[in-house]
């Protein structure tokens, strides 16, 4: 699962596009939300249980396995951490959608 | 071992779908499933791209917002730099031929530059990054609103095969070219010498743009030493107006006259002495001075020679760089 250090990184068609006048780029769908994981650096670590973040641009990172495993336990691991993320309080409504 | 094809690179798809977007988003059809299908398509090219290539397309994507109503990127109204900073910066990027940077310092200092400048400097700068129908966007808006950025883009015109307009509009400016400054008096004769080569249809009409490059550099030339040039750049000295004394000198030879073709491609040989073209316009002299021949050069015979400067390199931004408006 692709992540990204700030909200700003992501790339165009992936912000919301009513945070145009905090983002100049936003070229979003506006139903989209963006959601936040824990407070810690971007690097290289363990994210949740069986789960690593690998990243591999200033910009972009992976959530992935941390060994291998079946694709049902790796969506179930990503699954088990919905109540970690959080989303961020843009008023998504600055312009009209 | 390279290969050339006309395959569009990853960043001129990326680009190319990024429009659509941008046009799917003015006729408010952001949240359709369409304009989610082309969302697909750049994510999937996203990943084909280096970091310079993303970073120039949420550029663009901004950028593209400056040509709508509820931008967030807003300039003042006017063709006209508005800080000595801007001045600087803008020409120094642009001498040094950084696009990027000139674009980049648009964006943070929105309010240092007019709107229809802004418009055709990033017109300029996007089709100098091989974005040709991008750029044109931006020059036609600028051209729009203020009549002295539309003689470069005739040039433009038709190198994107728009060459019907292009005719239109140069026949436009030819005929208003007293209101603009010698450089783009001298972009006007560029652009018919353009269509005399290669657009035009007969002999009779091959004639008649060559006069109207004649009538143009002749007048640019007339009106150049009143000029206070914006920048220490002396254009007459420049490499881009030895293909100004080339075309004239074959203009010149064209019409029969020695004289003339003789004084254009000397100053077009002070400027490029080594140059090969100029060494074959002077083996036409010759002949013509020597056979002591009152028939005008065959143009057929002239083929691509005669233009020897076609290209939108050879238009300078530098001459936007204009007084201080403050």
């Amino acid at each position: 699962m692709s992540v990204s250090p700030d909200w700003r990184d992501l790339p165009p068609h992936l912000i919301p596009r009513q945070l145009k006048m905090l983002a100049k780029d936003a070229r979003g769908d506006a139903r989209l939300r963006v959601f936040r994981h824990g407070e810690g650096p971007f690097v290289d670590g363990p994210v949740a249980d069986c789960l690593m973040l690998h990243v591999d641009r200033f910009d972009h990172g992976v959530v992935e396995p941390s060994g291998a495993m079946a694709i049902n336990e790796y969506q179930k691991a990503l699954a088990e951490t919905r109540e970690d993320w959080s989303m961020v309080p843009f008023d998504y409504k600055l312009t009209n959608p | 071992m390279s290969v050339a094809t006309d395959e569009p690179t990853a960043f001129q798809e990326a680009a190319a779908l990024l429009l659509e977007l941008h046009y799917l988003m003015e006729q408010g059809k952001s949240e359709t499933d369409e304009a989610n299908e082309v969302r697909d398509r750049m994510e999937a090219n996203w990943e084909k791209l280096d970091d310079v290539k993303r970073a120039r397309i949420r550029g663009l994507s901004a950028d593209l917002y400056s040509l709508g109503d509820d931008s967030p990127i807003v300039h003042p109204p006017g063709s006209h730099v508005r800080t000595e900073r801007a001045s600087k910066e803008l020409t120094e990027a642009e001498l040094r031929e950084d696009w990027d940077s000139q674009l980049e310092f648009l964006r943070i200092n929105p309010d240092e530059v007019g709107a229809d400048l802004a418009a055709y400097i990033r017109g300029f700068c996007w089709t100098k990054l091989g974005l040709r129908e991008v750029g044109m966007l931006f020059l036609e808006r600028a051209a729009g609103n203020d009549a002295k950025f539309r003689p470069p883009i005739i040039i433009w015109m038709i190198e994107a095969g728009r060459e019907a307009e292009a005719i239109e509009l140069c026949r436009d400016v030819f005929n208003m070219m007293r209101q603009f400054d010698p450089v783009r008096v001298f972009t006007i004769a560029s652009a018919c010498s353009i269509i005399a080569t290669r657009i035009a249809k007969s002999k009779e009409e091959q004639l008649e743009w060559i006069d109207r490059v004649i009538q143009a550099t002749e007048y640019g030339q007339s009106e150049y030493p009143n000029w206070q040039y914006p920048s220490d750049l002396d254009y007459l000295r420049s490499p881009g107006a030895r293909h100004m004394y080339e075309t004239l000198a074959w203009c010149y030879l064209v019409k029969g006259d020695l004289a003339k073709t003789r004084r254009a491609c000397n100053e077009a040989l002070k400027l490029a002495p080594d140059d090969r073209n100029l060494k074959m316009l002077e083996l036409c002299l010759e002949k013509q001075t020597n056979a002591n021949d009152t028939d005008p050069v065959v143009l057929e015979a002239l083929g691509d020679r005669f233009c020897p400067s076609p290209s939108i390199d050879s238009i300078p931004l530098v001459d936007l760089t204009f007084g201080i408006t403050k």
